[in-house]
């Protein structure tokens, strides 16, 4: 389990939806991953070949959320509702849009117990 | 947010002679930008906030699909204007913007030299995003003339998005600078400075 414990930046969330539906899941722990909550900040953040841009640029991704400096995320994290999966096109289109430092984290909710 | 209040702010602040709407960003361009240097102000819109900041673009930047290449924000200064804005009438949101334009104005204002610019840019160089210190690189090979920059401006090179126009320009710019070839150097900055000159044209008579 990755737990981001200390942090000096905010996390940015994209979106109403992400927004209200896990930060209430990952405030009671539900999630395979720990958000900083308490540094919080909702933004519109897309991303076109390694640069923060406007919000539904064409061919642009859009993480979930994000953590870091809002130019150049350390974390970019995909929040899963429905499948836990992550689409072959959707990989490839993270993986051209991110900054070259940023890592993509899928988050999935726990399962079973 | 009532976009109408962004353009009556607009109209009634003599310091600005164009505005562009991009999406939810609105973007106001400094009067007093030269043919090497644009600079303005941005107001961006969102459902429950706003953010603000001022930018610059000089000519000499790596062409890219965003005109605007260096944005300065104040993070708490937006967190601070956004709790004044919360259910406030709209007198009241346009004379707070106003303020914040204000203030952001004479920030700009201090910039509109190019080597008051590049001077500026290297004192907050650790501030900056890799692209944008890509682009600082070239501008300091601009003010100064200088090839020793090579060794410094490589290391940024790993940090670049490989898939983005922006690395391709950067790569050609290293290897001009690492051969130091003063004319090869000329062509390739006067192409750029052209390509961006007809760029802003376009999008200020647009």
């Amino acid at each position: 389990m990755l737990r981001i414990t200390k942090h000096t930046h905010k996390c940015w969330l994209n979106g109403a939806l992400p927004k209200n539906i896990y930060s209430q899941l990952i405030s009671c722990d539900t999630f395979v991953v720990l958000l900083p909550i308490n540094n919080l900040d909702g933004c519109h953040l897309s991303s076109l070949l390694g640069v923060k841009t406007d919000w539904g640029m064409t061919s642009s991704s859009r993480p979930d959320a994000t953590y870091g400096p809002i130019d150049e995320p350390y974390l970019a994290f995909e929040l899963k509702t429905g499948l836990p999966i992550i689409y072959p096109y959707q990989q490839t289109k993270y993986n051209i849009n991110l900054p070259t430092s940023t890592e993509l984290v899928l988050i999935v909710p726990l399962t079973g117990n | 947010m009532n976009s109408k209040i962004i353009r009556e702010i607009y109209k009634s602040n003599k310091n600005f002679s164009h505005y562009i709407k991009n999406g939810g960003e609105h973007i106001f361009v400094f009067n007093k930008s030269s043919g090497e240097l644009k600079l303005g102000i941005t107001i961006n819109v969102f459902r429950c906030k706003v953010s603000t900041s001022y930018w610059a673009s000089p000519m000499i930047s790596f062409p890219f699909i965003d005109p605007i290449v260096f944005k300065f924000r104040d993070e708490n200064e937006d967190s601070h204007i956004n709790k004044k804005l919360q259910g406030a009438t709209d007198s009241y949101v346009q004379e707070v913007l106003e303020n914040r334009i204000n203030s952001l104005t004479k920030a700009v204002n201090e910039l509109v030299e190019i080597g008051n610019f590049y001077h500026f840019l290297k004192s907050r160089l650790n501030e900056l995003g890799s692209f944008q210190k890509a682009n600082f690189y070239l501008l300091c090979y601009f003010v100064n003339k200088d090839f020793n920059i090579y060794d410094e401006a490589k290391e940024i090179l790993p940090k670049l998005n490989k898939h983005n126009p922006i690395t391709i320009s950067f790569i050609d710019f290293l290897s001009i600078l690492k051969n130091s070839e003063d004319e090869r150097m000329d062509v390739f900055i006067k192409k750029i400075e052209i390509g961006n000159k007809k760029k802003w044209e376009d999008l200020l008579t647009y």
